[in-house]
C-alpha cells in the first residue's frame, strides 16, 4: 500500500545540439556531435525508458528536446549519415573483437561494444524507423515523459536588447515546430541556457506555454521574495510558472570534482581507441583530413587522478551506478522530509541536467537513471517522481513573483555569452533582428503582396536570423575549442541574412541561390516570419 | 556558385573544382586567385540573362569597372586578394580606406557605384565579358518613401531614429560599407586606450575603466563609494529637464551611411575573428545606421557598442562650428533606480549620470557600473571644450540584474525570518547558520561561480568537461600488434586458434592481434571445400618486454 508522498523529485533533462548539417561536405567533423549523442545518450535513454515501461516502473521525467535537435533527428539526410557512421563503428568493433583476442581484460569489452552498436542500429533503424522523436513521442503519450520545447535555435534571451519580437520569433517558431513533431502543443519550455529576463514570461504566456525553468538564483532573487525558496514554483504575473533549480542535487551530479561522474570505477572519457591505437588501423574510421578523433570505443576506467589507467569493467561500473543512485535517492528523501516540515506543503525538487551528460560524458548516466527510478519506486515512500506539468496540476496554488534576470552559465548571468571572445557578434545579431522586424512589418502591411518568391526569401531570412542567434556559437567562442567553426557559422548566417534582406527589399530574389540555402539550412519548414512583426 | 560559398570551401575543395573546370595552373596559387578564377569561369557558363541581376547585387568581380568610384585597389578586399590569401593582420588604416569600399551587402544607391565585392576583384584578370555588366546603375532597391516611416520603432526611444530619416536602412550610401572589423575585443581596446594621452585619466575612474571585465568589484558597495557622477557630469539636472529622464535626447540624428568615430584603432595586435577563417565571408561590418546597444553582462558590468553615421557626425560638426575644435568623444552613462529598489533600501534613489572619455576609434566598451538593479542608458556624444554635450546616438535601456534576495516581501506569503534562513540554507548544503540573507546571498553567488553550477556541458564538442591534465613530464609508450596473413583456395575454410576466418573473394585473409607479453601458439588450419585436403601451419610468437628508465646522466631508477 503506497502512501501519499511527502514531496516530489522533478528530473529535467535538456537535450540540445546546435543545427549542424553539411550536405555540401562528404563528411563533417562537427556532425559527430550529433552521432555521438545519438549512440551514447539518446538511444540509451530510450532503452532505459523502454525497460521501465516494460517492467511497469512508475517513473516520470521532463525532457526538453530543442527544435534544432528535433530538426536534426527528423532529417532524412542526417539519419542516413548516422547509419553510415554507425556501420563504421560496427565494423571497427567487430575487428576489435579479433584484435583483442589475446587480451582477456579487453576482449569482453570489445564484444560488449560490438553488441552495443548492433543494438543501437536495431533501436534506431528498426524500432524507431530512424526517427527517435517517434519513440519519445510515444513515451509522452504514455504519460511517463513530458517533452518540453526550447527557444527555436537556443538563442540566449537576455542578450536581445529586451526586444519582444526577437523572443516571440524564437518561441513561436519553437511552438509551431513542436506541434509538427509531436502533434500537440508543448506545455513548458526550457529557456535557452535558463536565460530569463522579465518580460520573456509574457511572450511565453502569449504562445500558450505554462512553465519554464530558471537557475536557483532566478527564483531565490525573485521579487517579492519567494516564501518557499526553490522548492515550489513561483508564478509570474503573466500566469506562467517558474521552477528553480535545486543546488544540492545539481552539485552531486555536476561537479567534476565531487560529483558522481568522476568516480574512479566509471569509464574514462579521454582514453579512446581513436587516439590510442595504431594510426593505419584506425585511419579508415577517421574523417577525411585524417585527424585523430574520439571514435567511441573506450577501454579504461578513470582509475585515479594520474595518467595510469586500468581496464574498465562494465559490471563494477554498474554496481557503482547503483550505489550512486541509492545515495542520490537517500539525499532527496532527507531533503524532502526536512522541507516538508519547514514548508507545511509538499516540496518539489527540480533537478535539471544537460541530457548529453548522461551517456556521452558520463557513460553510466543512463544506468544511474534506471536504478534511480527503480529504487524510488520500490525502496522508499517519501518522494515520488513527477513532471513539471503534473506538479502544477497537483499543487496549483503558488506565490506570484517575478524571477530575477539569470542564467545557468558560469556566475549566473550573461558573462559566458558576452565576453571579449564573442562580443563582436552582437551588433550583427541586433542589426539583423531590427531588419527582420522591419521586413515582417512590411510583409504584414502587404508590401510583398502575394509574391511567393519574396515570401520564401522572407522565411529563409527568419531561419538565418534564428540560426545566427544560437547561443552555441558564442559559447564555443568563449570556451576556445572549435572556435573557427562557430565564427564561420555566425558569419555565414549573418551574410545570408544580409543578402536576403537586400534582395527582399529590392524584389530581385536570386532564386537559384535561395533554393540552395533553403536546402542547406532547411529547418522549420512551417516558420512564420510574421512572428517578428510588431 | 557564389563568392560567399566559394569562400566557405577549403582550399582542397577549391582545387578540386578548379580541376574539374580545367582552369589554367597559374590561377591555382592562392585561395583568392582560385576563387576569382572559379567565379570568372562560372560566369562564362551562365546564360547572360542572369548576369545583370547578379551584377546588380555586386557579386561579380568586374562589375566594379562600371563604377569608377568604387574601383580602388586600396580597398581591404583587394588588399586581401593581392596578399597571400590567408592574411590575418590588421586591415589597412582607416584613413587609407576609401569610403567607397562597399560590403557584402551592397545595395547601391541609384546612380552610385555598385558593390563591394566587385571592387575587390577589379584588379584581377577576370575574364568576364564586359557586356554582361549592368551598364547603368541598378534600379532602386526599395520604394523610396513608404518604408522608413512605417518601420517599427514603437518600443524604441523615440529620439534615436527619427522616423523621417531619409535613409533609415543601411548600406546604401557611398561609404555604407566601410570595412571595419567586428568590435574589438576588450583586451585590445585596453591597449588602444593606454596608448593615448588622457587614457590614464579615464583609467583612474573606476566606474569607467576600459578594462577587460574579468573581475567584478570587490564588493558592489565599494564601487558605490565612488560616485560615478563625480565624472564631468555638468549640470545633469538641467539637461534632464530639457530632454526627459535620460538626459539629452539625441536630437537631429540622421540615418544614412558611413561609420563612426574616426574608425577603429588599428594595429592593436589582435586578429579579427575573420582572420581565423583564413578567408573572409562577405559579412557586413557596419550598417550605416545610427545605433547603440547596451546589455547587462551581470549585476556590475554593462557592455555597450555603437555605430554613428558620417551624416550624423557631419551634422554635429556643422552645428558645433568652431566649438568642434578640441572636442572629445564621450559616453554619457545615465541611470535610474529600478522600481523595486526604489521601494526598498533607499540608497540609490536618485537618477544620475556621468561621462566616460572614449579613446579615438572605439566602438564598444565594457562599463563597470558596480550597481545592481538599476536601469541604464548610454548616449554617445561630443563634449566641447566649453562643456557643451552634443549627443550623437542613444542606446536602449538595460537593467543590471539583482544580485541578492529581494528586499520586497509579500504579506500573504511572508515567512518568519528564522524559517526563511533555514529554508534557503537548504539550497546551500553544508552551510549552517548562515545568518543574514545578505550572507546567504553571498554564499549563493560563490556557488554560482563554482565549477558545477554552469551548463558547461551543453556543447558536445567543447570539451568543457575536461579534467585538468595530470602532471606529465617526459613520456613514452610502446605497444605491439601482430599481423598474420595468408591465402588459400577461395572456397576453402580457414580457422586460426580454432576460430574460423573470413576469406576475401580471392582467398586471402589477414588477422591483426594486440600482442601481449608471453607466448602465442597460432595454429592455423585450412580445409578444402570438399573436405579432402587439410593443412595446418603453426607459428609460435613470443613477446618479452623490458623497461628501463634513466634520469639525468645514466642514473638508472
Amino acid at each position: 500500500m503506497r502512501r501519499e508522498p511527502k514531496g516530489y523529485l522533478a528530473l529535467v533533462l535538456h537535450a540540445h545540439l546546435p543545427y549542424v548539417r553539411h550536405p555540401e561536405h562528404e563528411d563533417f567533423l562537427e556532425e559527430d556531435w550529433f552521432f555521438e549523442a545519438i549512440t551514447e545518450t539518446y538511444i540509451p535513454l530510450i532503452e532505459v525508458f523502454d525497460g521501465l515501461v516494460r517492467d511497469g516502473v512508475p517513473f516520470r521525467l521532463t525532457l526538453s528536446v530543442t527544435p534544432t535537435l528535433a530538426g536534426m533527428l527528423s532529417d532524412g539526410f542526417l539519419q542516413e549519415r548516422y547509419l553510415r557512421h554507425l556501420e563504421k563503428l560496427i565494423d571497427l568493433s567487430g575487428r576489435e573483437i579479433e584484435r583483442t583476442r589475446w587480451m582477456p581484460e579487453f576482449h569482453p569489452l570489445a564484444q560488449r561494444y560490438h553488441r552495443m552498436f548492433l543494438e543501437a542500429r536495431r533501436v534506431f533503424a528498426d524500432q524507431c524507423g530512424r526517427n527517435l522523436l517517434t519513440a519519445l513521442g510515444r513515451f509522452q503519450e504514455l504519460g511517463v515523459l513530458e517533452i518540453i520545447t526550447c527557444g527555436a535555435t537556443h538563442g540566449f534571451m537576455p542578450l536581445m536588447l529586451g526586444r519582444r519580437n526577437a523572443w516571440r520569433g524564437q518561441i513561436r517558431t519553437a511552438v509551431f515546430d513542436y506541434r509538427r513533431h509531436f502533434g500537440r502543443p508543448p506545455r513548458g519550455i526550457w529557456l535557452p541556457e535558463c536565460g530569463y529576463e522579465p518580460g520573456v514570461d509574457e511572450v511565453l504566456a502569449e504562445q500558450g506555454l505554462r512553465h519554464f525553468i530558471v537557475d536557483s538564483h532566478g527564483v531565490l532573487f525573485a521579487s517579492p521574495r519567494p516564501k518557499y525558496g526553490v522548492f515550489a514554483p513561483i508564478v509570474c504575473r503573466s500566469g506562467v510558472a517558474a521552477f528553480g533549480r535545486d543546488l544540492d542535487s545539481s552539485k552531486q551530479v555536476w561537479s567534476a570534482k565531487e560529483g558522481y561522474p568522476g568516480d574512479y570505477e566509471y569509464r574514462e572519457f579521454y582514453r579512446d581507441v581513436g587516439w590510442d591505437l595504431e594510426y593505419d588501423y584506425v585511419r579508415p574510421y577517421l574523417h577525411g583530413d585524417g585527424q585523430r578523433t574520439n571514435l567511441g570505443i573506450k577501454y579504461y576506467r578513470i582509475t585515479g587522478p594520474g595518467n595510469h589507467k586500468e581496464p574498465y569493467s562494465f559490471e563494477r561500473a554498474a554496481e557503482k551506478a547503483a550505489i550512486h543512485a541509492g545515495n542520490f535517492m537517500f539525499n532527496r528523501e532527507k531533503q524532502v522530509e526536512h522541507l516538508e516540515g519547514l514548508m507545511g506543503r509538499r516540496p518539489v525538487i527540480v533537478a535539471p541536467y544537460d541530457a548529453e551528460l548522461f551517456g556521452h560524458w558520463w557513460f553510466e548516466g543512463p544506468q544511474f537513471l534506471d536504478y534511480l527510478f527503480r529504487k524510488i519506486a520500490y525502496d522508499q515512500q517519501v518522494l515520488a517522481p513527477i513532471t513539471l506539468s503534473e506538479y502544477l496540476a497537483v499543487c496549483p496554488v503558488n506565490q506570484v513573483a517575478t524571477p530575477s534576470v539569470s542564467s545557468w552559465g558560469y556566475k549566473g548571468y550573461a558573462e559566458v555569452w558576452l565576453d571579449g571572445a564573442n562580443d563582436w557578434i552582437y551588433p550583427h545579431l541586433h542589426q539583423a533582428l531590427e531588419r527582420m522586424i522591419e521586413l515582417a512589418n512590411a510583409a504584414r502591411r502587404g508590401d510583398f503582396g502575394t509574391d511567393a518568391l519574396r515570401w520564401r526569401a522572407l522565411r529563409q531570412a527568419a531561419r538565418e536570423l534564428l540560426l545566427a542567434q544560437s547561443s552555441d556559437w558564442a559559447f564555443i567562442m568563449k570556451t576556445g575549442t572549435m572556435v573557427d567553426y562557430a565564427v564561420r557559422r555566425t558569419r555565414e548566417h549573418i551574410t545570408h541574412f544580409s543578402k536576403l534582406h537586400a534582395d527582399i527589399l529590392s524584389g530581385a530574389i536570386d532564386e537559384w541561390w535561395l533554393a540552395e540555402i533553403e536546402n542547406k539550412n532547411n529547418l522549420f519548414p512551417e516558420i512564420d516570419p510574421l512572428a517578428w512583426a510588431d | 556558385m557564389r563568392r560567399e560559398e566559394l569562400e566557405l570551401k577549403t582550399k582542397q575543395e577549391l582545387l578540386a573544382l578548379a580541376r574539374k573546370l580545367d582552369l589554367p595552373r597559374r590561377t591555382l596559387l592562392s585561395r583568392d586567385g582560385l576563387i576569382r578564377a572559379l567565379l570568372a569561369q562560372k560566369l562564362k557558363e551562365r546564360p547572360p540573362a542572369f548576369t545583370p541581376v547578379r551584377g546588380v547585387k555586386g557579386r561579380l568581380p568586374s562589375a566594379a569597372k562600371s563604377a569608377p568610384r568604387s574601383v580602388s585597389k586600396a580597398a581591404p578586399h583587394s588588399a586581401r586578394a593581392a596578399g597571400s590569401g590567408s592574411r590575418s593582420g590588421p586591415t589597412p588604416s582607416p584613413k587609407a580606406r576609401p569610403r567607397s569600399e562597399a560590403k557584402p551587402e551592397p545595395r547601391p544607391k541609384p546612380g552610385s557605384k555598385p558593390m563591394p565585392a566587385s571592387a575587390s576583384s577589379s584588379g584581377s584578370k577576370s575574364s568576364r565579358p564586359p557586356a554582361t555588366r549592368p551598364a547603368a546603375s541598378p534600379k532602386p532597391f526599395r520604394p523610396p518613401a513608404p518604408r522608413p516611416a512605417a518601420s517599427p520603432k514603437s518600443s524604441r526611444p523615440p529620439a534615436t531614429r527619427p522616423a523621417a530619416s531619409p535613409k533609415p536602412s543601411p548600406a546604401t550610401g557611398p561609404g555604407a560599407a566601410r570595412s571595419s572589423r567586428p568590435v574589438a575585443p576588450a583586451a585590445s581596446r585596453t591597449k588602444a586606450a593606454a596608448g593615448r594621452p588622457g587614457a590614464s585619466e579615464a583609467a583612474a575612474r573606476p566606474a569607467a575603466r576600459p578594462t577587460r571585465p574579468g573581475e567584478r568589484p570587490a564588493s558592489p558597495k565599494a564601487s558605490r563609494l565612488e560616485p560615478p557622477a563625480r565624472a564631468r557630469a555638468g549640470s545633469a539636472g538641467e539637461r534632464r529637464e530639457r530632454s526627459g529622464p535620460f538626459g539629452p535626447a539625441a536630437e537631429a540624428l540622421h540615418g544614412g551611411a558611413l561609420t563612426a568615430p574616426a574608425g577603429r584603432a588599428e594595429g592593436d595586435g589582435r586578429p579579427a575573428p575573420r582572420a581565423a577563417l583564413g578567408s573572409p565571408l562577405a559579412m557586413p561590418e557596419k550598417y550605416g545606421r545610427d545605433h547603440a546597444g547596451l546589455m547587462a553582462r551581470d549585476p556590475y558590468w554593462l557592455y555597450a557598442y555603437w555605430e554613428v553615421t558620417r551624416e550624423t557626425l557631419d551634422a554635429a560638426q556643422r552645428e558645433l562650428a568652431e566649438e568642434w575644435e578640441d572636442h572629445r568623444w564621450v559616453m554619457r552613462v545615465l541611470s535610474r533606480p529600478e522600481d523595486d529598489a526604489a521601494r526598498g533600501a533607499g540608497g540609490d534613489r536618485a537618477a544620475d549620470h556621468y561621462d566616460v572619455d572614449l579613446p579615438p576609434g572605439v566602438t564598444s566598451w565594457y562599463l563597470n557600473v558596480g550597481r545592481p538593479e538599476r536601469a541604464y542608458r548610454i548616449v554617445i556624444g561630443i563634449l566641447t571644450r566649453t562643456g557643451r554635450f552634443r549627443p550623437l546616438v542613444q542606446s536602449n535601456e538595460a537593467r543590471t540584474p539583482r544580485d541578492n534576495y529581494s528586499p520586497v516581501t509579500d504579506e500573504e506569503w511572508t515567512t518568519p525570518p528564522e524559517a526563511f534562513g533555514r529554508l534557503y540554507e537548504q539550497g546551500l548544503a553544508g552551510v549552517r547558520e548562515a545568518g543574514s540573507s545578505a550572507e546567504l546571498g553571498r554564499l549563493l553567488r560563490e556557488r554560482l561561480a563554482s565549477d558545477w553550477s554552469s551548463g558547461m556541458l551543453g556543447s558536445m564538442g567543447s570539451g568543457a568537461f575536461a579534467r585538468p591534465a595530470g602532471q606529465r613530464g617526459f613520456w613514452f609508450v610502446l605497444d605491439a600488434e601482430l599481423i598474420v596473413f595468408g591465402a588459400t583456395e577461395p572456397n576453402a575454410s580457414v580457422a586460426v586458434q580454432g576460430r574460423s576466418v573470413k576469406l576475401r573473394p580471392d582467398g586471402t585473409f589477414s588477422l591483426r592481434f594486440q600482442l601481449p607479453d608471453g607466448t602465442q601458439v597460432l595454429d592455423a588450419t585450412a580445409a578444402s571445400a570438399d573436405g579432402a585436403f587439410r593443412k595446418t601451419i603453426t607459428p609460435t610468437v613470443r613477446r618479452e618486454t623490458h623497461v628501463t628508465e634513466m634520469i639525468g646522466n645514466g642514473a638508472e631508477s
